[in-house]
């Protein structure tokens, strides 16, 4: 043992650049590797603390005032009477840490709710023990918590919600009881709220009893191991149904307590289902994206193998001989895979150590500076302009705070254990080589195989440095195609990175204008679902006197309904109101109002309500950006009278609910009058009600822009949109004003003073409103150019590690052939002769290492293309990578590997020729 | 006619109590056509002298003038040319591109000058002559050792040098095929009348040759010629 690491010692001293060049690339490797995990894990730990914070800090709940509960709390005390024996002081507050059978649980708080009132709101008359207001963050503010049966105490916003003064000693007047205020506590986590159902909650004394009291415990797990499992066992040991376990939801996909997403076989049966398929498999898996980044983090921790393997093994082959002759002398197969293990060791431990120190250094310092963009965002899709809590919610400044940096110990202990066992698989996979070869083939080197090729070249070629290059890279196909590899997985990396950025930049850019409706700087809008509600055309024409605007963009809307006969609807599941599915039920105000999204009126006929929309020209031309299928030309569209159809989307990316396309024609029907009765809006009034228009598809869509949400809704995807001109929308419809406009500022305006002088101009007309989105804006820029910079330093990473790798390749393989060249320096190539034989080579590899690139490339782009399109549903995403990145990526290729094969010659040509 | 001429070279490596002197003052003429052993032992600086000769070090002091140009005085690219032009070497190992049949090997110095056209009458007559002609699409790995060093013996000859340095040609083969290599290289010198130096530590081998130049400690101390009966040794007498 000692012998070995002498041995790998002294191999390591001498061979410096070797073992320089492998322990700056487990550096890298392992700095990129430990570095993106801790980012990951610091933006999922971010959330998770935002979740905590609101939703609460526990993981299931039931019902506690059943049997099972005497013998939990028997358990309990059990256990706090063990520990007090033992004399263990770390049990603090209201710290339990009861270990069962296959859980430990931490704390447990009990909630009683003692009397439940829906007048004047949903509110709940509770009492709660200490862990229970520790799980709930509800702290008390001011005075105390209520002692006797007329105390009440609350948090500051439902007394505003009562009307009652936030001051101790205040009165409060609830379902014909007085109380008397005894203390104010902070607000309930912000969430929770819609757990309960909305319900606002008010502490009373325990000693409260109105017969009706109804107890509830609240768990929490230790969260190392999954909170699922442990609240099975939990349940188990103490008999409670399953079913009467409520979770948080909140918080369960960041401490596993969601039941397994999908089992092996249901895996199995949904990739073999075509409507299924990995989408759906994925969809499932990939809860919080936890699936996407350990698929990131696997990658890199391959490339990191690659790498460590393909440097190692340019040392390895470099000194074959020497090890032939250690075996020749005696050594074992197992003595050189010792020897091996233990060099790659030696520096793995060097190499590891300071990657980790390096990646998460660097690593708290990005995530310092922007950190959100780590965190998970689980805000649903903003749906338009409607509201401002939408828009609130959409911006950015609403994610939580990033919190720390946490360094992430298990991926550092879990990449260390990987690559470890890699490296003794690359041990393995060295010694299996050189057993291939025959001790005497080893000692000259001579790996090659009989050649079949009998060609004189000399016969046909005035010049054989050419054919000689030539001869040397090919004359071993698999180490050629090996280098090949092993050159272009680098690029491809790269490229893939730079690929999938560059389709997330134009899709975050397209939802950021169609789903997210923040194309423009200001919304004007109507906040009615009266059709007579718009804003005037002379308002616009003045708006758009206002200075400093550069584009004002008014949409002119109505509600119609198309009839899709004959089998032309395809996607019946696609709608609760015709899906006949249990518990997918349709939205009742949608029901109510408008009688329902889609109606059936035969085996294949529905009718189904449209959003019907009039955009001016320029609008237009935006929306070339989601063409699907067509072609949009206002000026054809006017006078011919044709329209643009926004089609269904469903799970997989998928537009072919509806056999509709361009050239066909659409029977639009839209109420007559501007302010119909009900039963009109409904789609239930007489034949006379409506206006009927035949409308030629001009073209097909994926997303509308400026969407009008207050009438069947408009989510950019499960609604279809007609859209047109705003000349045909007063031709065919009769409708003049506008429902939305959409303002763009010139660069620099002052958007407070253009908001303002809007608000002024709109305070005239009925329910009309003016949202500013500028700070969103920003900010939203400001974070989708933060996560881009990071995949661009990322997919930067990994070429600069494969730059090295190329290095090192390319210098190996002019060091290999050292003596070869010695032979020719002797017979009289001259120095620029020689130089300029090993540039062709160089070159020769770059321009098939860019072939390679391509290749793979190719292969990488089709599955990351699919992921795109069917799992993340991006925005038409580019089928091709800009050339430019090809271009450079080549480019830079060239340039190395014969920038790297001329360094090495001119190395070759500083020594003597004696030397070899 | 005198082809090469060495005159007062000296060869040192290292530096102070490193220093090493391998040469010593070391001059001798060589006629066209003649076959020179070099020989002595382990160490006594011949490998040295050959390699000064063909270039392929630089004397620390004195002269080296093949066809009346002094190579210590050409620089780096004109050295190179004059060598391939000049010089052929044959080594103890072969040292062949293992990548390129016989044929390509025999014509690779050739193709190194530029506009010079490959004489393939010649190195067909080459190859036959060493009996490689039917084994031309062979690679070296694929050759028997003898096969091998009249590969590299066709190889210096292809370029029609003045001169055929041989460091050991015979140190790798059996007796049998040593006998056939020094057939072939004496063959060659007579037919070609071309210029050898071979250097070996062989007495025997030696014996076959035109003269024989010993070399011990770094200084030549015996000459004598066979080919002209004539001592050609210069400089001082070391007999």
């Amino acid at each position: 043992m000692r012998n070995l690491l002498r041995l790998s010692f002294a191999y390591l001293r001498y061979y410096k650049k070797q073992t320089a060049a492998l322990f700056v690339g487990i550096l890298l490797s392992a700095a990129l590797l430990t570095g993106v995990g801790s980012l990951f894990m610091s933006g999922k730990e971010a959330a998770k603390e935002n979740a905590r914070t609101e939703y609460g800090d526990w993981h299931y709940e039931t019902r506690c005032d059943v049997p099972w509960f005497e013998a939990f709390q028997e358990d309990v005390q059990k256990r706090a009477s063990d520990k007090e024996n033992q004399g263990d002081l770390g049990q603090t507050g209201n710290q339990v840490n009861l270990n069962g059978e296959g859980f430990i649980l931490e704390k447990y708080g009990v909630e009683t709710v003692k009397k439940a009132i829906t007048e004047p709101f949903d509110i709940q008359y509770v009492t709660g023990d200490d862990a229970y207001l520790e799980m709930m963050d509800r702290e008390l503010l001011e005075g105390k918590m209520p002692e006797t049966v007329n105390e009440m105490a609350a948090d500051a916003q439902t007394l505003r919600n009562l009307g009652v003064r936030p001051e101790p000693g205040a009165e409060i007047e609830l379902d014909g009881e007085i109380f008397v205020l005894s203390g104010i506590l902070t607000e309930m986590p912000e969430k929770l709220g819609e757990l309960l159902g909305g319900s606002m909650q008010v502490f009373v004394s325990p000693d409260l009893n109105y017969g009706m009291n109804g107890s509830f415990v609240y768990l929490k797990f230790e969260e190392y191991s999954p909170t699922y499992d442990q609240i099975k066992a939990f349940t188990d040991q103490y008999g409670i149904d399953g079913s009467t376990v409520a979770r948080n939801n909140g918080l369960a996909g960041y401490v596993g307590a969601d039941a397994e997403a999908l089992t092996p076989s249901e895996i199995l049966q949904a990739l073999k289902d075509p409507v299924m398929g990995l989408p759906y498999v994925w969809g499932n898996l990939n809860e919080n994206e936890v699936l996407t980044e350990t698929a990131v983090l696997i990658a890199l921790g391959f490339f990191a193998v690659f790498i460590i393997y393909s440097i190692f093994q340019v040392s390895v082959l470099k000194r074959l001989s020497q090890y032939s002759v250690m075996q020749t002398l005696g050594m074992t197969d197992g003595g050189t895979v010792g020897v091996l293990l233990m060099e790659l060791l030696m520096i793995f431990y060097g190499g590891y150590a300071a990657g980790c120190v390096l990646g998460n250094g660097i690593a708290a310092l990005i995530y310092g500076r922007v950190g959100r963009i780590f965190i998970t965002r689980n805000v649903s899709v903003h749906s338009g302009v409607s509201t401002e809590e939408t828009a609130s919610v959409l911006s950015v400044s609403d994610l939580p705070d990033a919190g720390a940096f946490h360094i992430d110990w298990r991926m550092i202990a879990g990449g260390a254990v990987f690559l470890i066992l890699f490296l003794v698989v690359i041990s393995l996979i060295l010694v299996r080589k050189m057993r291939s070869l025959t001790l005497r083939q080893m000692i000259s080197r001579d790996t090659e195989k009989g050649r079949k090729n009998r060609k004189i070249y000399s016969l046909k070629h005035e010049n054989l440095t050419g054919i000689l290059t030539k001869r040397f890279m090919f004359s071993r196909k698999g180490t050629f195609i090996g280098i090949l590899l092993s050159l272009s997985i680098g690029s491809v990396l790269f490229l893939g990175t730079a690929y999938v950025t560059e389709n997330t930049r134009i899709n975050n850019e397209l939802t950021f204008a169609a789903d997210d409706g923040l194309g423009s700087d200001i919304q004007v809008y109507e906040e009615s679902d009266s059709l007579s509600d718009t804003i005037p055309v002379q308002t616009v024409e003045q708006m758009k006197q206002i200075k400093g605007l550069e584009s004002v963009l008014p949409v002119r809307y109505m509600l119609g309904e198309i009839p899709l006969d004959d089998g032309t609807f395809l996607w019946k599941p696609f709608y609760a109101e015709v899906a006949e599915e249990e518990g997918f039920d349709p939205d009742p105000v949608i029901m109510e109002k408008y009688n329902g999204m889609i109606v059936q009126t035969g085996e294949d006929d529905y009718r189904l309500k449209v959003n019907i929309y009039g955009y001016d020209d320029e609008m237009l031309e935006s929306l070339n950006d989601y063409l699907l299928e067509g072609e949009i030309d206002p000026d054809r569209m006017r006078e011919e009278n044709t329209v643009i159809i926004k089609t269904l989307m469903d799970g997989q990316g998928n537009y072919d609910g509806i056999t509709l396309g361009v050239g066909d024609t659409l029977e639009i029907r839209t109420p007559r009058d501007p302010e119909p009765e009900a039963d009109v809006l409904r789609f239930l009034g007489e034949e006379n009600d409506y206006r009927t228009n035949d409308l030629k598809i001009a073209a097909m869509a994926s997303r509308p822009l400026g969407k009008v949400e207050n009438y069947i809704g408009d989510d950019g995807q499960r609604a279809v949109d007609i859209i047109m001109t705003n000349e045909q929308m007063e031709q065919n419809f009769g409708v003049t004003g506008y429902q939305t406009v959409s303002i763009s500022l010139e660069e620099g305006a002052d958007a407070a003073a253009a908001a303002d002088e809007l608000r002024t101009m709109v305070s005239g007309i009925s329910r009309c409103a003016v949202r500013d989105y500028t700070g969103q804006i920003e900010a939203q820029n400001l974070y989708l150019n933060q996560q881009i910079m990071f995949f661009y330093g990322i997919a930067a990473v990994l070429l600069g590690i494969s730059l090295l790798h190329i290095m090192n390749s390319m210098q190996y393989l002019v060091a290999e052939r050292r003596y070869e060249f010695s032979i020719l320096r002797a017979m009289g190539i001259t120095d620029s002769g020689f130089l300029k034989m090993l540039l062709k080579e160089g070159l020769r590899y770059g321009i098939c290492a860019c072939g390679a690139t391509v290749i793979v490339y190719w292969i990488v782009q089709k599955v990351l293309y699919y992921f795109m399109t069917k799992v993340y549903l991006y925005l038409h995403p580019q089928g091709m990578i800009s050339s430019g990145y090809l271009i450079a990526v080549a480019a830079l290729d060239l340039i190395l590997c014969a920038g790297a094969m001329v360094l090495a010659g001119r190395k070759i040509l500083r020594d003597s020729y004696l030397v070899d | 006619m005198e082809i090469l001429k060495v005159r007062q070279i000296h060869k040192i490596y290292g530096e102070k109590e490193n220093k090493v002197h391998a040469l010593k003052d070391v001059s001798f003429t060589v006629r066209q056509g003649e076959f020179i052993a070099i020989v002595g032992t382990s160490g006594s600086g011949k490998s040295t002298l050959l390699n000064l000769i063909g270039g392929l070090d630089t004397p620390t002091q004195g002269q080296i003038i093949i066809r009346g140009h002094d190579i210590v005085a050409l620089n780096r690219k004109e050295l190179t040319v004059f060598r391939r032009r000049n010089i052929g070497f044959v080594f103890q190992n072969y040292s062949l591109m293992p990548v390129l049949n016989v044929y390509d090997n025999v014509a690779l110095p050739v193709t190194f000058d530029r506009g010079k056209h490959v004489d393939h009458e010649y190195i067909r007559e080459l190859l036959k002559e060493l009996g490689l002609w039917e084994k031309r699409k062979r690679y070296p790995n694929e050759l028997s050792g003898g096969q091998q060093q009249r590969t590299a013996l066709a190889r210096a000859l292809a370029n029609k040098p003045a001169l055929i340095l041989a460091d050991e040609p015979t140190g790798n083969l059996d007796s049998a095929t040593t006998v056939e290599v020094m057939g072939l290289l004496k063959e060659s010198s007579r037919k070609y009348s071309q210029t050898i130096l071979m250097v070996t530590h062989n007495e025997a081998l030696a014996q076959a040759c035109d003269r024989i130049i010993r070399i011990e400690d770094g200084m030549l101390y015996e000459r004598s010629s066979r080919f002209t009966g004539e001592n050609t040794a210069e400089g001082g007498d070391r007999l």
